[in-house]
């Protein structure tokens, strides 16, 4: 078994997923989302100011009630979380590549390939539905019988 | 040079003829890291000191003080012999030129036309360990030299404000990180849109900066834009800042340095 292409492929993944998520949350957060806030005036860029809590509270990655039903709003990784995440495993994606680059490519093997290509295509799914759930349908919600989306929050 | 460097076949004739040309006693010349380059961290490491000499040679023409880096220099023997390495401080280089600028003998000329090749570094954590070691030691000697340097009669204005910004280039993370953490705790307290309004301006300044440092260390290795690479380098500053505010710290408040020998890909 090629241990030196597999681990090559998941820091090539780990490193190509984690900077696309790093860029998409990064736009969002710092450049279209800025507010600033002079006296009664109000600039903004596009989107709605972050990070308020509502905000927040719709952008989580999983949003579920607690085991004993006690909490109905148990968020996990928010865009917060996540741009730290995201860095911190783009930089380890390279260095495990890096570490078998030149391993990988002398070595002759081809078996795994198909393996690769699975992962690959596992990873990829992941992250799509991942950005659909986050980038679409967690951006419009209602609240009292009121639809709200980007650009009518209120 | 250092001991794994394969110099440049025209490096030594010149250097020698534009040290006399200029008439200077210091040559600082260039590293180029093109031994084991692959893959987005060496691509990396390869740019970032294509544009730490390009912004030292602009450094030289705005008479900004540049510094002597470690790698490559040539020295006049007379000048050596007087000013001489000091070996308890883990940035000797950094040092030399530091201690040279205050008692007014370091004129000097910066080309990257000098050079020799050289391997990058093994893997991050090397690289890591070195950043940790130039935060560390470059504070350390600041905090050595300080009153000197500000007392300096042979420096002007200009180089004083140079070498300044040398000293505090490292501690820069610190100071962003803790004004990070306070608007954090301030957040949470009373929402301070003012910090925004201040840091807006800074963050898109750095950014434009960071591009076209980028840009010029490409230029200057004759590299394509890989996009893989703008975006390690920009993860890169983030994750670098938590480890050059370590070793700021760990250079303002320890006495002990130890030397470690960086691992290459040679």
């Amino acid at each position: 078994m090629d241990l030196y292409k597999l681990k090559y492929s998941l820091g090539y993944t780990l490193f190509t997923f984690s900077s696309i998520i790093f860029i998409i949350v990064f736009i969002e957060l710092f450049i279209l989302n800025v507010s600033i806030q002079l006296g009664n005036l109000t600039f903004m860029t596009f989107g709605y100011p972050w990070p308020s809590e509502r905000v927040m509270a719709y952008t989580t990655f999983i949003k579920m009630p607690n085991f004993s039903n006690s909490d109905p709003n148990v968020y996990f990784l928010n865009y917060g979380e996540m741009i730290i995440l995201s860095l911190v495993s783009g930089v380890i994606g390279v260095n495990i590549m890096e570490k078998n680059l030149i391993k990988a490519v002398y070595s002759g093997n081809n078996y795994l390939s198909i393996f690769f290509l699975i992962l690959f295509l596992i990873f990829f799914t992941i992250s799509l539905i991942a950005f659909i759930k986050i980038q679409v349908l967690e951006a419009i919600y209602y609240i009292d019988g009121t639809l709200y989306y980007p650009y009518n929050n209120g | 040079m250092d001991a794994d460097h394969i110099p440049d076949r025209h490096l030594v004739t010149y250097a020698l003829s534009l040290m006399k040309a200029k008439n200077v006693k210091v040559l600082i010349g260039y590293q180029k890291h093109d031994l084991g380059d692959y893959g987005p961290f060496g691509k990396y490491y390869r740019i970032i000191h294509a544009s730490s000499i390009f912004s030292l040679m602009a450094r030289d023409e705005l008479g900004l003080a540049p510094i002597f880096t470690g790698s490559v220099g040539v020295f006049e023997y007379e000048w050596l012999k007087n000013n001489r390495f000091d070996d308890k401080s883990i940035t000797e280089d950094w040092e030399l030129s530091l201690r040279s600028y205050i008692n007014g003998s370091f004129s000097h000329h910066v080309t990257n036309k000098v050079f020799s090749h050289c391997a990058v570094l093994q893997d991050i954590k090397w690289f890591i360990r070195h950043q940790i070691r130039w935060a560390e030691g470059t504070i350390a000697d600041f905090k050595r030299h300080f009153v000197s340097l500000i007392k300096a009669e042979k420096l002007s204005v200009k180089e004083k404000i140079g070498l300044i910004y040398q000293d505090l280039l490292y501690s820069q993370s610190l100071v962003i990180l803790i004004s990070f953490v306070l608007s954090l705790i301030f957040y949470k307290v009373s929402t301070m849109h003012t910090i925004s309004f201040i840091s807006a301006p800074v963050i898109i300044l750095s950014l434009i900066s960071w591009l076209g440092l980028f840009i010029r260390g490409l230029e200057i290795e004759n590299m394509k834009l890989d996009i893989s690479v703008l975006v390690f380098s920009f993860l890169m500053i983030y994750i670098m800042s938590l480890f050059y505010s370590y070793g700021t710290v760990k250079g303002l408040i320890l006495k002990k340095r130890s030397w470690i020998v960086t691992r290459r890909r040679s």
